[in-house]
C-alpha cells in the first residue's frame, strides 16, 4: 500500500501543471537538457532547475528524450557554430581567455565546440520554441483535452483497476 | 509572496535535493578513492597496453595530498612480470586551481622503483585501445607504416640458405613463373605501342609538303606568265607558301626528335624491369639474396624497427595530449580533439594550464636488506613541466634520470627527454645511453630449418632520436661484448659455415640511422657481424648462386634480351626512315625556295623571266 501511495503521488505530479505555459516551459527545458552535454556544470544546474521549478513533467521528459535521441544529428551544426564563435572570431579570444581562467566557468566546458554550439542553438531557439508551443496549445487546448479524453488509451486507463484505486485514494485524501 | 513562490517552485523538492547532497558527500568520503583508483588503472592499462594495478590510493582535500602505493605496470611480453613497479608515489596539489577546473601538482615524489619484478597475477592485455581524435600521420606511423622500410629490408637471407642445398628443379620452376614477368609483358605492350608511334610519326610526315606538292608548285611557278599584271604577286604568294612548308617541316622534325627521346627513355627502363624480374624470380624460388655487402638490416632490422614503432607510439601520444600552439593572433591557443568536435584552450599571462606537474622527483635506492625483494634499482631523476597545454605554460617538458639495476645487470643508464610543444611545431628529443645491458636470446633467424642468434651478450651504447614535426632523425651505436651464439640447422654445410663465420665475432658494433620525412623513411645500418656474414655466405655459396643465375639467365634473361633487341631495332629503323623523309622534303623545298626567290628578284628588276627549267639555255645564250 505504501508503494501504491508513492505511485499515486507520482500520478499527481504528472498530471499537475497542465496549462500551456507549464507545458511549453517543460518542452524548452527538455530541449536544453537533451541537447546539452551531461558532463557540464550547466546540465546539472538545468537538472536541478527541472526538479525545482514547476513545469509539466510529461512534456519535460518527452522533450528530453526527443532532443537527446536526435542530438547526434545536430553535432555537425553545433561543431561549426562552436568553431566559428571560439576560433574564427578573434576579437572574442581575450574574453574566452578570461573566462577559461576564471573560477567555476571552466566547468561549463564552454571551450568545447559542441557545448558552445548547443548553448548558442538552445539560447536562440528557446523563445521561438516556447512561443510556438504556447500559442499552439492555447488555441487547441480544449480540442486536445477532449481528444485525449475520448481516445482509446484514456478509455483503457480509466477502466483499469489501478485507476479505480487511484480515484478512491484521491477521494480519501480530499475527505481528510 | 509565498503563494507566488509556490506557483513557480516545488518547495517540497528541497528535501530530496538535501538527501542527494548528503549522499554526494558520503560518496566523496567513502567511495571516491576506490573509484579514482579503478579509473586510473583503466586509463593506465590503455596507455601501457598491458594491465596496470594499484594497491592503494588515498586522497585528502584537507592536506591536499594524494598517495598511491604499489603501482605495477604489466609487461607486454612476459605476463608474469612487471615492466616496472613503483612502491610509492605521492604528490601535493593546489586547492584553489581546482575551482578553475585545473589540477596543479607542484611536487611529486616517486620512490622504490623495481624492474621486471614478479607479479601475483598474470597481467591482462586490453583488447581495445581507443583515444579521441582523428588519426594523425603518426597514428599511421605507429600502427605499422614502417612497412616501407620493412619491405626494403627484403626477407632475411638466412631463412632460405637451405634452399641452395636441396636441388631446386629450377628449370621447371622458372618456366612456371615466366608468364608473370613484368619485363616480358612490358615489351609485348610496347610492341603494340610502337604501332601507335609509327602512325603518329607517319601523320607528322604527311602534315608536311609531299613530293607531289613540291612538283606541282614548281610547275605552277613555271606557268606564271611575266606579262600578266599580277605575276609578281602570284610568285610572292607561292614563295610564302614554300616558306610556310619549310617551317612545318622544321616543327615536325623537332617533334620527331622529342618523341624519339621520350620513347628511348622508356626502352632504357626495360633494363630496370629485367633486374626487378630477376629479383622477383629469386623471391618466388626462395633463393636467398646474398648480393649485399652487409646483412645487418635483414638480421637485426625488424627488431630495431619494433623498438622504433614503440617509441613512435609514445611520441604520437605526447602530440595528441600535449598539442602545439595554433598561433591565431597574440594569445596562445591549444586545440585538443574531443569525442565530438574539438576543445580550444586559451592562454593568458601568468595563468595555469588545465593540468600541470611542475616538478617531480624520482628517487630510489637499491638495497640488499632482506625483504626488499628483487629488481630494485638506484634511480635519480626529475620531471619538469608536464602539462596538457605546453603553449600556455610556456616551457618544454624535460625528463632526466640516471639509473642502475645491479641485480638485473643494467648499469649506467642515462636518459634525457625534451618535448617542446610550446611553439607552432612539434619538436621532441631523446638521448639514451646505457653502460651495460644483458642481451638474452636475440634471434637472427628462427625457422624450422635454422635457428641462430645471440644466446647471451653484454651490450652498451647510445641511442639518439630527434622528431621535428614530420621529420625524423634517429642514430644508434650499440657495442656487443662477450657474445655467445646459439646455432642449430638441418643442413650440416649451413651449420659449419655459420659456425666458422660467427666464432671469431665475440664482439661487434651495430651502427644505424633512420632519417627522412615520416612517410618516406630511410634505414642505414651496418656492423662487423653483418659484413662478415655477407662475405662468408657469398664465399661459401658462390657456386650454387652462380648456377642459379645461369639457369635464370638461360630461361628468362636471354629471351627477354632478344625481344628487347628486336623492339629496339624496329624502333630505330622507324625513326631513321621518318627522319630521312623529312630531310629529303626539306632539301627539295630549300632548292625550290632559292629558285622562286630568284624569280621574284627578276620580276622586281624587270628582266626577262627565266623558266625554272631553261636556266642553262639562258646562260648559254648570254655568253654568246
Amino acid at each position: 500500500m505504501a508503494i501504491l501511495r508513492h505511485l499515486f503521488r507520482l500520478f499527481d505530479l504528472v498530471k499537475s501543471e497542465t496549462s500551456p505555459v507549464y507545458i511549453s516551459a517543460g518542452i524548452v527545458l527538455g530541449m536544453w537538457l537533451g541537447l546539452t552535454s551531461v558532463s557540464t556544470l550547466q546540465w546539472f544546474l538545468l537538472f536541478f532547475t527541472a526538479i525545482l521549478v514547476r513545469t509539466n513533467l510529461v512534456a519535460l521528459l518527452f522533450s528530453v528524450f526527443l532532443f537527446g535521441v536526435s542530438a547526434e544529428f545536430f553535432y555537425p551544426l553545433f561543431n561549426m557554430m562552436g568553431d566559428r564563435v571560439l576560433l574564427s572570431a578573434a576579437r572574442l579570444h581575450p574574453l574566452w581567455a578570461w573566462l577559461y581562467h576564471a573560477p567555476i566557468i571552466p566547468f561549463t566546458r564552454f571551450t568545447d565546440t559542441t557545448v558552445m554550439g548547443s548553448g548558442i542553438f538552445c539560447t536562440l531557439a528557446s523563445v521561438p520554441v516556447f512561443l510556438a508551443f504556447y500559442f499552439f496549445l492555447s488555441r487547441r487546448w480544449e480540442y486536445l483535452k477532449a481528444a485525449a479524453v475520448y481516445s482509446q488509451l484514456w478509455a483503457a486507463w480509466t477502466s483499469s483497476r489501478l485507476y479505480q484505486r487511484y480515484m478512491r485514494f484521491n477521494e480519501q485524501k480530499s475527505r481528510s | 509572496m509565498k503563494e507566488k513562490l509556490h506557483k513557480v517552485i516545488r518547495i517540497w523538492m528541497l528535501i530530496p535535493l538535501g538527501i542527494f547532497a548528503t549522499v554526494l558527500i558520503g560518496y566523496f568520503l567513502l567511495f571516491f578513492d576506490f573509484h579514482l583508483k579503478v579509473r586510473i588503472e583503466q586509463l593506465a592499462t590503455l596507455l601501457n597496453g598491458a594491465e596496470v594495478n594499484i594497491r592503494s590510493l588515498k586522497t585528502s582535500f584537507v592536506t591536499q595530498t594524494v598517495q598511491i602505493q604499489g603501482i605495477q605496470v604489466g609487461h607486454h611480453v612476459q605476463p608474469d612480470r612487471n615492466l616496472v613497479e613503483i612502491e610509492n608515489l605521492s604528490f601535493h596539489f593546489m586547492l584553489k586551481p581546482l575551482f578553475r577546473k585545473k589540477l596543479i601538482i607542484d611536487n611529486l615524489s616517486i620512490t622504490g622503483i623495481k624492474l621486471e619484478s614478479r607479479r601475483g597475477e598474470v597481467a591482462k592485455i586490453p583488447t581495445q585501445i581507443e583515444f579521441a581524435g582523428v588519426p594523425s600521420l603518426l597514428d599511421r606511423v605507429a600502427s605499422g607504416f614502417y612497412g616501407q622500410i620493412r619491405r626494403e629490408l627484403r626477407s632475411n637471407p638466412l631463412k632460405y640458405l637451405g634452399q641452395l642445398l636441396v636441388g631446386l628443379d629450377l628449370d621447371q620452376k622458372v618456366l612456371n613463373v615466366q608468364g608473370r614477368l613484368s619485363s616480358v609483358k612490358e615489351l609485348r605492350n610496347y610492341r603494340q605501342h610502337l604501332s601507335g608511334i609509327a602512325k603518329e610519326w607517319e601523320a607528322l610526315r604527311r602534315s608536311t609538303a609531299s613530293p607531289a606538292w613540291i612538283n606541282q608548285t614548281r610547275l605552277s611557278v613555271d606557268t606564271i606568265s611575266p606579262s600578266t599584271p599580277d605575276s609578281r604577286k602570284q610568285t610572292e604568294t607561292i614563295l610564302q607558301d614554300i616558306r610556310l612548308e619549310q617551317e612545318k617541316i622544321l616543327a615536325a622534325t623537332q617533334k620527331l626528335h622529342a618523341s624519339y627521346a621520350t620513347e628511348l627513355q622508356k626502352i632504357t627502363n626495360f633494363q630496370k624491369s629485367i633486374v626487378d624480374d630477376v629479383g622477383m624470380i629469386k623471391d618466388q624460388l626462395q633463393i636467398p639474396k646474398l648480393d649485399k655487402t652487409d646483412l645487418t638490416g635483414e638480421i637485426a632490422g625488424p627488431e630495431l624497427l619494433n623498438y622504433l614503432e614503440r617509441l613512435t607510439y609514445w611520441i604520437d601520444l605526447f602530440r595528441r595530449r600535449m598539442p602545439k600552439n595554433l598561433q591565431r593572433g597574440t594569445l596562445p591557443i591549444v586545440k585538443q580533439a574531443a569525442n565530438q568536435g574539438a576543445s580550444y584552450y586559451f592562454g593568458k599571462s601568468s595563468a595555469y594550464p588545465a593540468f600541470l606537474l611542475s616538478q617531480a622527483t624520482i628517487k630510489s635506492e637499491a638495497s640488499l636488506k632482506e625483504g626488499y625483494g628483487e629488481g630494485f634499482g638506484d634511480v635519480d631523476g626529475t620531471i619538469l613541466g608536464l602539462t596538457t597545454e605546453p603553449a600556455i605554460f610556456g616551457y618544454p617538458l624535460k625528463i632526466n634520470f640516471r639509473a642502475n639495476f645491479p641485480e638485473r645487470q643494467i648499469n649506467g643508464v642515462n636518459v634525457s627527454i625534451t618535448v617542446d610543444h610550446t611553439g607552432t611545431s612539434f619538436v621532441e628529443d631523446l638521448v639514451v645511453s646505457i653502460g651495460s645491458y644483458p642481451i638474452r636470446n636475440f634471434p637472427f633467424c628462427q625457422t624450422g630449418d635454422l635457428q641462430v642468434g645471440i644466446a647471451s651478450a653484454t651490450a652498451s651504447g647510445v641511442f639518439k632520436a630527434h622528431f621535428d614535426e614530420s621529420q625524423l632523425n634517429v642514430d644508434w651505436l650499440v657495442d656487443f661484448l662477450d657474445v655467445d651464439y646459439y646455432l642449430s640447422s638441418r643442413y650440416k654445410l649451413v651449420d659449419t659455415t655459420l659456425q666458422r663465420i660467427l666464432d671469431p665475432l665475440y664482439s661487434f658494433t651495430i651502427r644505424g640511422k633512420v632519417s627522412g620525412p615520416l612517410d618516406n623513411l630511410r634505414l642505414e645500418t651496418s656492423s662487423e657481424l653483418g659484413q662478415q656474414l655477407a662475405m662468408g655466405l657469398q664465399r661459401e655459396f658462390r657456386h650454387q648462386l652462380a648456377a642459379i643465375d645461369d639457369i635464370i639467365r638461360k630461361n628468362i634473361v636471354n629471351q627477354v634480351d632478344s625481344e628487347q633487341r628486336d623492339v629496339v631495332a624496329r624502333f630505330q629503323s622507324l625513326y631513321d626512315r621518318n627522319v630521312a623523309d623529312l630531310r629529303e622534303a626539306g632539301t627539295h623545298l630549300a632548292s625550290l625556295e632559292r629558285q622562286v626567290s630568284a624569280r621574284v628578284s627578276a620580276h622586281s628588276s624587270s628582266r626577262e623571266p627565266v623558266s625554272l627549267n631553261s636556266r642553262r639555255k639562258h646562260a648559254v645564250h648570254s655568253k654568246k
